[in-house]
């Protein structure tokens, strides 16, 4: 009797504090290698299911390392990550890469796999899919990102666009709940980076959770939300839309602007010139 | 003198059923002094692999290459001394920076001209020379490449290649992974080299940005094929760029975007955001 009402009780308090619980949630996280630098001071991070945030940063700001403790890669020198309401460590590191994976910027270093079949199928294996499931998602994630017709193709034999398909295919596959793009597109051409992006999108509307890491500000301002870093801290954290209002935040966090935007930046002040900068700021966001 | 391909293709075997055809029945010819070459191209259309071809890193398996005299066929023939020509043509891998493996900078510099029977004194000082014309200076020798960061790894790995002093340098992606402002510094430092040395710059980039502001000279690969040879104003400066699978440079995208919009008149085709400013302000209050 006292038990079950304690359990309400216990339920009543903290059932809000599970649903408004983030999803991940990094807690004055700090890194650095040894004592003499910090890579991170104190991040703090909170990221909904569903949301799409940008992790944005010069070289150097610490965005790829903040990524790799998010899934446990690198141990954070104090504070602490927080997934699904399991907090990030040695026993819980295997469930929570389940919850979330992470596509490198060069897939060189993420294929294990003699086929492109057996790649996707490895990361399933290890969570100890059912064969059939198995099967089947190999084709459907393959067909998703347009590899089916390279199933049996050796990895190394595929272009970098090629083999970041492959390895979204894989992580798909393991149905986790969010994707982390490292970044992902850095090495890819113009039409492929676009098309990468386009699967991203397509991701985010089904649902899942998009954490992008990268440098430039135009792949960045497809998200709903934009963190920046700078030396290793916490420079920004807001709407995408509302940040770029201020372009001189991006230049603060040296960081180079969209063509349009440098151009809008320095042109005059006469009415024809402000309809202008108008139309490029508008230009700028559409994209 | 310089590299000479004469319908040059290469196929992988990509295994038991069948092949890839990585390039196919190529042409062209690169001097061995004052060239600024971007090689683009869709994502697989064959840059890596005839940047491989350039220093016989791999043989063709059709056609021929001219290396500085020596005739590059489909077998290694006993009387070419293709060490010698990769001395001459220095090949940058992609991500370099994953390839540095020794204690020092130094030693990673020296590591190649050694191989080639240079004194130690000598590799010495051409681990100096080489690290200067990457803009790193000399505190940087005794350091530990593995705490460098990546734009600064990424130059000591060019530095190993000059080191060799090659008359022609290919680089394959060598400002992929950089941020915007790296990729500028990279180039400029090119553009460095190639101005006080006169060596031959091949660049292989997806960057139709940096392809404007620097090269003399765009190779365009499509589908294994190579389907443009000119300038970049002869590849940007007219308005079929989408059969190659090529986008604009955002100055000329900008520009034209705005120039239907306001009706303007404008030249569109300017390399910079200064350049691009300077010409709106000319029709702008």
């Amino acid at each position: 009797m006292f038990n079950s009402l304690f359990l309400i009780i216990f339920d009543i308090i903290f059932r809000p504090v599970v649903m408004f619980m983030s999803y991940i949630e990094v807690n004055d996280l700090s890194f650095s290698y040894n004592q003499k630098r910090m890579i991170l001071k104190n991040i703090n991070l909170h990221i909904n299911k569903g949301e799409w945030i940008a992790i944005l940063g010069h070289n150097g700001s610490g965005k790829s390392t903040l990524a790799k403790t998010m899934v446990g890669l690198l141990e954070p020198s104090s504070g602490e990550v927080i997934v699904d309401g399991l907090k990030l460590q040695e026993d819980t590191a295997y469930d929570i890469r389940k919850k979330i994976g992470i596509v490198f910027q060069n897939p060189d270093n993420q294929f294990v796999g003699v086929t492109v079949r057996d790649d996707i199928a490895f990361g399933m294996e290890n969570l100890c899919f059912t064969k059939e499931d198995m099967l089947h998602n190999i084709d459907f994630y393959a067909k998703k990102v347009d590899m089916l017709d390279f199933l049996d193709k050796e990895p190394s034999s595929l272009s970098g666009g090629q083999k970041q398909r492959v390895a979204i295919a894989g992580i798909l596959a393991m149905k986790t709940e969010v994707i982390i793009f490292d970044e992902a597109t850095s090495m890819l051409d113009p039409y492929a980076r676009e098309d990468l992006m386009n699967y991203i999108k397509l991701l985010h509307k089904e649902g899942l959770t998009i954490i992008m890491i990268t440098h430039e500000i135009e792949e960045a301002l497809l998200a709903d939300r934009l963190f920046i870093l700078k030396n290793g801290e916490v420079y920004q954290d807001g709407k995408a839309a509302s940040l770029m209002k201020d372009p001189s935040i991006f230049h603060e966090a040296f960081l180079e602007l969209p063509m349009a935007l440098k151009i809008a930046n320095q042109l005059g002040d006469s009415s024809l010139s402000n309809e202008v900068k108008g139309f490029l700021w508008e230009y700028s966001l559409e994209k | 003198m310089g590299i000479q391909f004469r319908k040059v293709s290469y196929q992988y075997a990509a295994n038991q059923k069948g092949f890839y055809q990585a390039i196919k029945d190529i042409s062209f010819s690169i001097n061995s002094k004052d060239e600024f070459i971007s090689l683009i191209g869709h994502t697989g259309s064959g840059k890596s692999t005839l940047a491989q071809h350039m220093n016989a890193l791999i043989f063709p398996t059709e056609g021929e290459i001219d290396i500085f005299g020596s005739l590059i066929k489909q077998k290694r023939d006993k009387h070419i001394k293709y060490n010698s020509l990769r001395k001459k043509v220095g090949l940058v891998f992609q991500f370099p920076e994953y390839q540095l493996f020794e204690e020092t900078v130094e030693k990673d510099i020296m590591f190649g001209p050694l191989n080639f029977k240079v004194s130690v004194e000598e590799a010495k000082q051409l681990a100096k020379t080489a690290l200067q014309l990457v803009g790193l200076d000399e505190s940087y020798l005794k350091r530990n490449p593995f705490n460098l960061s990546g734009g600064e790894k990424k130059r000591v790995s060019i530095a190993g290649i000059l080191a060799l002093d090659p008359e022609i340098l290919v680089l394959d992606e060598p400002t992929s992974g950089l941020d915007p402002l790296g990729k500028i510094q990279m180039m400029e430092l090119f553009k460095s080299i190639q101005e006080s040395t006169h060596k031959t710059i091949v660049v292989i980039t997806h960057d139709m940005d940096l392809v404007y502001a620097y090269s003399s000279r765009v190779l365009v690969l499509k589908e294994s094929k190579l389907v443009f040879d000119g300038s970049p104003e002869a590849l940007f400066h007219n308005d079929n760029l989408a059969q190659f699978h090529l986008d604009y440079p955002s100055t000329i995208k900008v520009l034209r975007e705005i120039k239907r919009h306001f009706h303007l008149e404008i030249n569109e085709y300017q390399k910079t955001s200064d350049e691009a400013v300077m010409e709106l302000k000319k029709v702008l209050p």
